[in-house]
């Protein structure tokens, strides 16, 4: 059964049998758990968010088409949901274009001596959590997910370029401060 | 060609065509210093590509089948409570439409005059609709056009949610 795809899941559920909707939760549910954990910095917002996601997803299965991949139409659902949730929080939302500044601050705060002897997951752990909205859906979708530069596009609704400079951007960081740090030979 | 960030970043995730590629390689090889800046990007990548996926509880799958499930019972009762109401909608409908047609049959004369027959359908209808919004019965109309109109209005509330979920999407 866990090998069926994505698309015979769906036709089974559509079908009436709703106890395979599980499958498909247990395929997204990590991935999916890590980019609302990036995004809302939080995990118990981030659970609350996920169940909610996979309920509208299930709800609203008679409406996909198809037409995109099912990780795609997924995607809209937890993007779109967890921006709700951050402007529910009163959260600043960003513009298309993040602002640089972001990225910089975060630049000087993990070059700060006290995390010099932070082990390298954690520092990458600690950056990615820190990324703004955007930038770690971005790099989720990208790393964990392995979506193509074009889904993430359609997911976000912003244009590929805006997605790329985004991607570049968040890695360009992560170099930055490892590379500064000299912690890549810890890594190799 | 001039060998920027945003190349060594395209070349890296393979977005560059033949030719670019061509001279990314020329240029990686001429150039310690660029090198150097292509491995730091690599293994950032390296990095990016090899972290962990954070975990759910372990229940979690279970629970969210729990809430379908619960939800797919509670859209029964409220199939269930829809099609109650509207038959006794019906119920209602069909009672005040053979209430009339009684109201008519019964106030016609036993031999029927084909000549008369439209003047006396009209004149027993005229008489039937003036009988019941006369004061005495106004009370009991008012009473099934409220009914009327508040399921008309659940209805309204339930489209409108609908559409509120869809637009959430």
């Amino acid at each position: 059964m866990k090998n069926l795809t994505d698309v015979e899941i769906i036709e089974s559920v559509k079908k009436g049998n709703a106890a395979d909707y599980a499958i498909l939760i247990d395929r997204y549910k990590n991935n999916a758990f890590s980019m609302l954990k990036h995004m809302l910095k939080n995990d118990f917002d981030a659970e609350e968010v996920l169940m909610d996601c996979f309920l509208k997803a299930f709800n609203n299965l008679n409406t996909f088409k198809f037409e995109s991949k099912f990780s795609t139409w997924f995607y809209k659902i937890i993007y779109n949901t967890a921006l709700t949730k951050l402007a529910n929080q009163k959260r600043k939302i960003e513009n298309e274009m993040f602002s640089v500044d972001d990225l910089n601050y975060l630049e000087s705060k993990y070059m700060a001596d006290e995390l010099v002897k932070d082990n390298i997951s954690n520092v990458v752990k600690k950056v990615i959590e820190e990324l703004p909205e955007k930038n770690a859906a971005v790099v989720t979708m990208f790393y964990l997910e392995e979506m193509k530069c074009e889904e993430i596009s359609e997911v976000l609704k912003i244009s590929l370029s805006n997605v790329k400079v985004m991607l570049h951007r968040s890695r360009n960081l992560l170099k930055e401060i490892i590379g500064k740090r000299n912690l890549f030979e810890e890594v190799l | 060609m001039n060998i920027n960030n945003e190349m060594l970043n395209n070349y890296l995730d393979g977005d560059l065509n033949f030719n670019e590629v061509d001279e990314v390689k020329k240029a990686l090889g001429s150039s310690s210093e660029l090198k150097k800046e292509f491995d730091d990007l690599n293994r950032a990548h390296n990095i990016l590509s090899k972290q962990k996926v954070c975990q759910t509880k372990n229940d979690f799958t279970n629970l969210v089948m729990q809430k379908i499930s619960k939800k797919s019972k509670s859209e029964n009762e409220q199939k269930i409570f829809l099609i109650t109401i509207l038959s006794i909608l019906c119920i209602i409908t069909v009672g005040i439409i053979g209430f009339i047609l009684y109201q008519i049959v019964s106030t016609m004369p036993s031999t029927i005059d084909s000549t008369n027959t439209i003047s006396s359908l009209s004149k027993n209808l005229n008489n039937f609709f003036s009988d019941l919004f006369s004061k005495n019965r106004l009370t009991l109309l008012g009473s099934i056009l409220s009914f009327v109109m508040l399921i008309s209005a659940y209805f309204l509330f339930e489209l409108q949610k609908h559409s509120r979920k869809n637009l959430m999407i």
